[in-house]
């Protein structure tokens, strides 16, 4: 392999990971920060940091020309996006390309095809691969006709343009009128197109998504799923491998989807094929594909024993995939939870400062994927996520009570984290059992039974 | 005096010509010190401060950083 040094465009605990599997590789790093980030672990870690730009995102982790120029100038042959800020950029992706710089993701076109909603729904129908009912909508006399086949709940938003912006819950027939038009009229002007999206509702769904793998040889490779039903407001908390939602029909169903997905796409790189899971109507629908290492990739890794940024990184530069899908063989289970800079007993509300005391517990059998250390500023830009608690045993309940004895004996202070409402859930019954749907912990918040 | 963008450092307006500025030179704050080139954008980079320039700390075509140090400028009063 040519690769000698490698730009790491992200911060937080990625950067770190991505630093660490490329040691292990022997490949230089050069991590670009911005200046609030001068003194993080990632910036210690990485053989040389560069500070790209401002506090700001757009300054510095968006900032596309100085991203790519530093990565040249540094002598650099990849860009590793890591998850978030540039990482499903199409337009970052030719950038790099059109400067002799490997982009560590998915080519350009396949950003295209998976970055907008109606053409991975259409590309997963062309493939045989169900999508949630529903579809774009021009008039409103077309939405009155689609919202009677898809059926109420149902969700309209924007086609065009990303996010949950301008999404609104349609309850009944009647309310259909108002709800379109205003997004329709929101959409015209956001987005410069009044195109509506009709979706479904379901409110008692599991989040399911399936690892891919593929290279630059046609070969595609699944990792098996994970379930990340325990959300809050589409935010996740806690995601584990594998799911337990699933018998061994609709598992062998998901994972052909994914596939079919991937080798459809002749998919290069890592990604993650998302899907709802109806548990009592057993419908398996396509969400989408992020086209990135995704934040709850260890849980995969635990329970394979594969290093897939160390694969990311691989089939970027070219390398044909060294597994088979026979290789693939699952042991175990595995827990992830995130650990955030988040005040529970304030509706979550980011509580970001100095962090006076970190000592996380050696336990066996749980990793930390975390950028934190004693005496670090947490800046008050950037996400929450102080650390991810990777938890694995030979079934689930082990792997729960790992998770949790890792939450118990943390010792922190400074900001305030989300860790009592995750020694909470740890202790409720539906968390034990595994009956919450995406919508549950909102509803909790709601009744104020959690936190 | 620091560097508001990164990108690669240019004393002189094109190769070959005189420096923006040399040692000892007095700047007004409005005085253009040197070029930094992002992804072949040409940024102008002025002095920001009136003085005198009594130290320089990159060279023609360096990569330099957001916030790096560029030039040690003497104040003075403006004219």
């Amino acid at each position: 392999m040519s690769a000698r040094r490698i730009f790491v465009a992200n911060r937080g605990e990625i950067a770190v990971r991505v630093i660490d599997a490329c040691q292990r590789l022997g490949i230089e790093t050069v991590l670009g920060v911005s200046a609030a980030d001068k003194q993080t672990l990632g910036a210690m870690r990485a053989t040389r940091a560069v500070t790209l730009g401002g506090a700001r995102s757009t300054e510095s982790y968006l900032n596309q020309p100085a991203i790519v120029h530093a990565a040249m100038s540094t002598g650099c042959a990849a860009v590793h996006p890591g998850y978030g800020f540039l990482s499903e950029r199409a337009d970052f992706a030719r950038l790099c390309e059109e400067n002799g710089l490997i982009f560590i993701g998915a080519t350009p076109e396949q950003l295209e095809t998976l970055g907008d909603k109606l053409s991975a729904r259409a590309f997963a129908q062309s493939v045989g691969v169900p999508v949630s009912p529903g579809g774009p909508t021009k008039t409103l006399d077309e939405a009155k006709a689609l919202a009677i086949e898809v059926g109420y709940p149902l969700l309209v938003k924007a086609a065009f343009g990303g996010g949950g912006r301008g999404m609104k819950l349609v309850e009944r027939a009647d309310d259909l009128n108002e709800a379109w038009s205003v997004a329709s009229s929101e959409a015209a002007s956001s987005f410069g197109d009044g195109t509506v999206f009709l979706e479904r509702f379901v409110r008692a769904a599991k989040h399911i998504e399936v690892q891919i793998l593929g290279d630059r040889h046609g070969g595609c490779l699944q990792l098996g799923e994970r379930e990340c039903s325990l959300q809050f407001r589409y935010q996740k908390i806690l995601e584990e491998a594998p799911s337990s939602s699933l018998n061994a029909a609709d598992r062998e169903k998901l994972h052909s989807y994914a596939l079919r997905i991937a080798n459809g796409l002749k998919y290069q790189g890592l990604g993650t094929v998302e899907f709802l899971y109806d548990v009592a109507k057993r419908d398996i629908w396509f969400l989408e594909v992020n086209p990135r290492v995704q934040v709850e990739h260890p849980v995969t890794e635990a329970v394979t024993g594969v290093d897939l940024v160390r694969e990311q990184i691989l089939v970027a530069f070219g390398e044909p995939l060294r597994l088979a899908q026979s290789d693939i063989r699952l042991e175990g289970h595995a827990v992830e939870l995130r650990l955030t800079a988040q005040n529970p007993a304030n509706g979550l509300k980011p509580s970001p400062g100095r962090l006076t005391k970190w000592r996380p517990s050696p336990i066996g059998g749980v990793r930390w994927d975390s950028h934190m250390y004693e005496g670090y500023l947490f800046p008050p830009y950037y996400d929450a996520l102080m650390a991810k608690i990777i938890a694995f045993g030979q079934n689930r309940e082990t792997a729960l009570l790992r998770a949790g004895q890792a939450v118990d004996r943390l010792e922190v202070a400074g900001p305030i984290t989300n860790a009592t409402l995750l020694k909470q859930l740890l202790a409720t019954q539906a968390v034990i059992e595994n009956s919450v749907t995406t919508q549950w912990l909102e509803e909790q918040f709601a009744r104020g039974a959690l936190p | 005096m620091h560097a508001p963008l990164l990108g690669s450092f240019y004393a002189t307006p094109k190769p070959g010509e005189p420096p923006f500025v040399r040692l000892g030179d007095r700047v007004e704050a409005d005085t253009v010190v040197c070029i930094i080139e992002v992804m072949k954008l040409m940024n102008s980079v002025v002095a920001g401060v009136a003085g005198i320039v009594i130290a320089v700390h990159a060279s023609d075509g360096d990569l330099v950083e957001h916030g790096q140090a560029l030039f040690t400028i003497q104040p003075v009063e403006p004219l």
